[in-house]
């Protein structure tokens, strides 16, 4: 069931009065689970019984986590769950691409192997609820988070409608409390959940959607477009998975917020970005922190623990050597985490490299700034310079994760590089034009007002009529479009 | 003062969002407005971007019709082919460059050498009779060699003429036609004219016009209801097939005949009995059915968009190769050859 459809909102209208009508909290807690379940059943329901085992497979790991002193145990239990939610993970997404690999391999050194590949849809949203099972588990096992002793309240947890296929990867630690004692959303929430809905389908449905019919057009087939056709869908991209994921992700906040439960904030005008490092921290927020808490910090302090045996004679040079290795083994799995293929390997590797070349280069491996502090003219020419090639560099990189082939990358940078000019430049040049400011001014505003929520400021009649607008236009461009799916739906 | 406040914010951003609608080019307003003599036309120069099975992005020229401006007087050595004809024609699938008109032109210079132009006359929906009404009022006074009017079954023996209060429409009288024009008298054209400055502006208005159109086509159930809605019987979606020409169609295609410049292209596949009676009045036909099918054998389906997975119009490959086609059967058409003759021992 998509976000964007009829049938979503004809959900939503029954799920949220139904939610609130539930007195009791344990009432709503187990209606809020089978309405996901019914949700997730729509896509198709025999992935429910994945969903059903990974909730309770990890509910009763982190039960015996919770139970047992015996650090072996411990060690055995945790190393339990990682396999079976990375077995999942892995058999499901990742078991074509390692198998197509092994036979080029093979085929490489002159050996035949017959073809191992398996006809399987990946489940929706695998990628995110084995991460928000999987820090469960770690959370519980470093003795962060008591482990839940209500199997319903965890089943919601891993299985939470509006953050079901696409996050934000929420931590135990925020939603479990709120699951425990569901209460019914106060004046404050719903009015909130309003604003983000109607500002998500916005972002969604009017930049998003409508960008990606330019971008699924021509990067479906680039040989029929020209070199400002291709430059032109590659910015549009960038506009539409920014408007898409953050769209998606304020409809995800806004819908739980009418339901009573508060959901992280997964981007912070990752555009506006002047380096690297501050991009990932304003970028799909929860994922980068989970890879932060769960993969770079343990693989950065065993890379140090590695390198500490080379005895080297500062701190500042085991962690010159430490940081590139760890950062770009990070990003390579964050962009295989995306996709199973060469092109989100690459996207990674890019990331990972800009990366390490900012920390060690640029600042000299000095701690990067989020704060920004600018002063004279000086002070914004580097804030401007910094954000256009910072940005540069992230299209660059989106180019990788939107193509679908490493050769069809390779033959829109020809184009680029043999630029052919196009009688209809103008025209695209204009259309990004628009995008584009339309998605700056969004977050000027919400860079400004250091809000989301921004339209509440206004009167309530005001921010009632610019909502009610913005939904009847959608819904009337809802009716006559198809529908894209979220970009972030494939991972 | 609350209602008065959530009216006037609903209705700036309501004009907000249609200012952004149409500048980023997700939806314009009606390309169209009902000239009283002309009936729907295009407007000149308008600026167009449509999303259907394939996507276009192109622009009226400043006659009102598709493609570069070319003026109604020819230069020396120019030589011209109008097209009519649906939304075929129309081509709004592709871009400019893609439709099969620009092979057309490059084909028939390579071959017969000199300058060529093929003119864009294609309206959505247009079946026979509106094209013949508006070659007759519009077209024609283009210079022309060659007229083609690209038709298929429904578009021959329509079932009924389209919106006929806001269409001239074709009628016999005795042995010729004649052109009705008092639709412009009609209460829905009065209508029309009234609420035309909003619609000719407005991007929301003409989304709410679309919705309503899916309404009519008894699609609102699929639309609500996704996967869930009841499936439509086929043959409420696909009409019935034509078994014979309609009298009017007869005697347009009579009339078509007596100039040796038209053409007819069959784009769809007829049956024997409605191939015979068009042959029985005279008209020059070229059928595509052989090109079409030659795609088909070697495995192209020529209506199947590989990015979207829609099946509809003619995808890019096959402009390409009916834009070869139609010119290789129009250089084999003796009045052409003898046009082009003409010219290069004029120019000698």
């Amino acid at each position: 069931m998509l976000f964007n459809s009829f049938i979503f909102l004809a959900f939503l209208a029954a799920v949220v009065p139904a939610t609130a009508a539930l007195r009791h909290p344990r009432a709503r807690a187990l209606f809020l689970l089978f309405a996901s379940y019914a949700f997730y059943a729509y896509w198709d329901w025999r992935f429910i019984t994945l969903l059903v085992l990974a909730s309770v497979v990890d509910y009763a790991i982190g039960r015996k986590l919770g139970a047992t002193q015996d650090a072996g145990i411990r060690r055995r239990l945790l190393l339990l769950s990682c396999l079976s939610n990375l077995g999942m993970l892995v058999f499901f997404k990742y078991f074509n691409f390692f198998a197509e690999g092994a036979q080029a391999a093979a085929a490489s050194v002159g050996w035949h192997v017959e073809s191992w590949q398996l006809r399987i849809a990946l489940p929706l949203g695998i990628s995110f609820y084995t991460f928000r099972t999987l820090s469960y588990i770690i959370d519980v096992y470093r003795r962060r988070l008591m482990p839940t002793d209500s199997l319903v309240d965890y089943a919601l947890f891993v299985s939470f409608f509006p953050m079901l296929v696409a996050g934000p990867i929420e931590r135990a630690g925020n939603l479990l409390p709120q699951f425990a004692n569901l209460k019914s959303p106060s004046r404050e929430q719903i009015r909130e959940g309003m604003a983000l809905i109607a500002l998500g389908y916005f972002k969604k449905v009017l930049i998003g959607d409508a960008a990606g019919r330019v971008v699924d057009s021509v990067f479906g087939q680039p040989e029929l477009y020209r070199s400002p056709e291709l430059l032109a869908a590659l910015l549009l991209f960038t506009i539409q998975i920014y408007a898409d994921f953050a769209g998606y992700s304020n409809i995800a906040r806004g819908i739980a917020k009418l339901v009573g439960v508060d959901l992280m904030k997964n981007f912070e005008q990752p555009y506006l970005s002047r380096s690297f490092s501050e991009f990932w921290r304003r970028w799909h927020i929860s994922l980068s922190r989970w890879i932060w808490d769960y993969l770079f910090a343990p693989l950065i302090s065993a890379v140090l623990r590695m390198i500490s045996r080379l005895q080297l004679p500062t701190v500042e040079q085991e962690m010159r050597l430490a940081y590139p290795l760890a950062v770009i083994t990070t990003m390579l799995l964050c962009g295989l985490w995306h996709g199973a293929g060469y092109t989100f390997l690459v996207w990674g590797g890019m990331h990972g490299l800009f990366l390490a070349f900012e920390r060690l280069v640029v600042y000299r491996g000095r701690p990067i700034p989020m704060q920004r502090r600018i002063r004279g003219f000086t002070g914004r020419l580097r804030f401007v310079a910094g954000i256009i090639t910072t940005q540069a560099l992230v299209v660059l990189g989106w180019l990788f994760f939107r193509a679908e082939s490493l050769d069809q990358a390779r033959y829109i940078l020809r184009q680029f590089v043999h630029w052919q000019g196009s009688e209809l430049t103008g025209r695209f040049a204009f259309m990004v034009l628009v995008y584009a400011l339309v998605i700056l001014l969004l977050d000027l505003v919400e860079y400004r007002t250091k809000s989301e929520t921004y339209l509440l400021r206004l009167r309530p009649a005001v921010a009632a009529g610019i909502c009610t607008a913005t939904m009847f236009v959608v819904c009337l461009y809802l009716a006559t479009t198809k529908p894209l799916p979220f970009v972030y739906f494939q991972f | 003062m609350r209602i008065v406040l959530f009216g006037l914010s609903l209705l700036a951003a309501l004009i907000v969002l249609d200012v952004y609608l149409q500048a980023s080019g997700i939806q314009t307003p009606m390309e169209t407005r009902i000239d009283p003599h002309l009936g729907p036309t295009y407007i000149p120069k308008m600026p167009l971007t449509r999303f259907n099975e394939g996507f276009y992005v192109g622009s009226t020229n400043r006659y009102g019709y598709m493609g570069p401006a070319i003026p109604p007087r020819s230069t020396q050595g120019e030589h011209r082919v109008l097209l009519l004809g649906d939304s075929y024609v129309l081509g709004h699938t592709v871009l400019p460059r893609h439709h099969f008109a620009r092979r057309l032109e490059s084909r028939l210079e390579e071959t017969l050498g000199g300058e060529f132009h093929a003119l864009n006359f294609g309206k959505a929906d247009f079946n026979l009779w509106n094209m013949y009404q508006y070659h007759h009022d519009f077209a024609a006074a283009f210079d022309h060699d060659v007229t083609l009017f690209l038709v298929d079954e429904n578009d021959l023996a329509p079932s009924q003429q389209i919106a006929t209060d806001l269409y001239p429409t074709v009628k016999i009288a005795g042995d010729s036609l004649m052109i009705d024009r008092s639709f412009s008298k009609s209460g829905t054209y009065r209508f029309y004219k009234r609420v035309d400055p909003l619609l000719s502006h407005s991007a929301i208005l003409r989304l709410a016009f679309n919705s309503y159109k899916m309404v009519k086509r008894g699609e609102l159930a699929e639309v609500l209801l996704d996967k869930l809605a009841p499936e439509r019987s086929l043959a409420a979606v696909t009409p019935e097939p034509a078994r014979e020409l309609p009298e009017l169609s007869r005697v347009i295609l009579r009339r078509l005949a007596d100039d040796q410049r038209n053409i007819l292209v069959i784009h769809k596949k007829l049956t024997p009995e409605l191939l015979e009676e068009i042959a029985a009045t005279g008209v020059p036909v070229i059928d595509l059915a052989a090109c079409l099918d030659s795609l088909l054998a070697a495995g192209h389906d020529p209506y199947l968009w590989p990015v979207t997975g829609l099946r509809g119009h003619w995808n890019h490959a096959t402009h390409e190769i009916i834009g070869c086609f139609l010119a290789d059967e129009l250089n084999s058409q003796p009045q052409l050859q003898r046009l082009v003759s003409q010219d290069s021992s004029t120019a000698n």
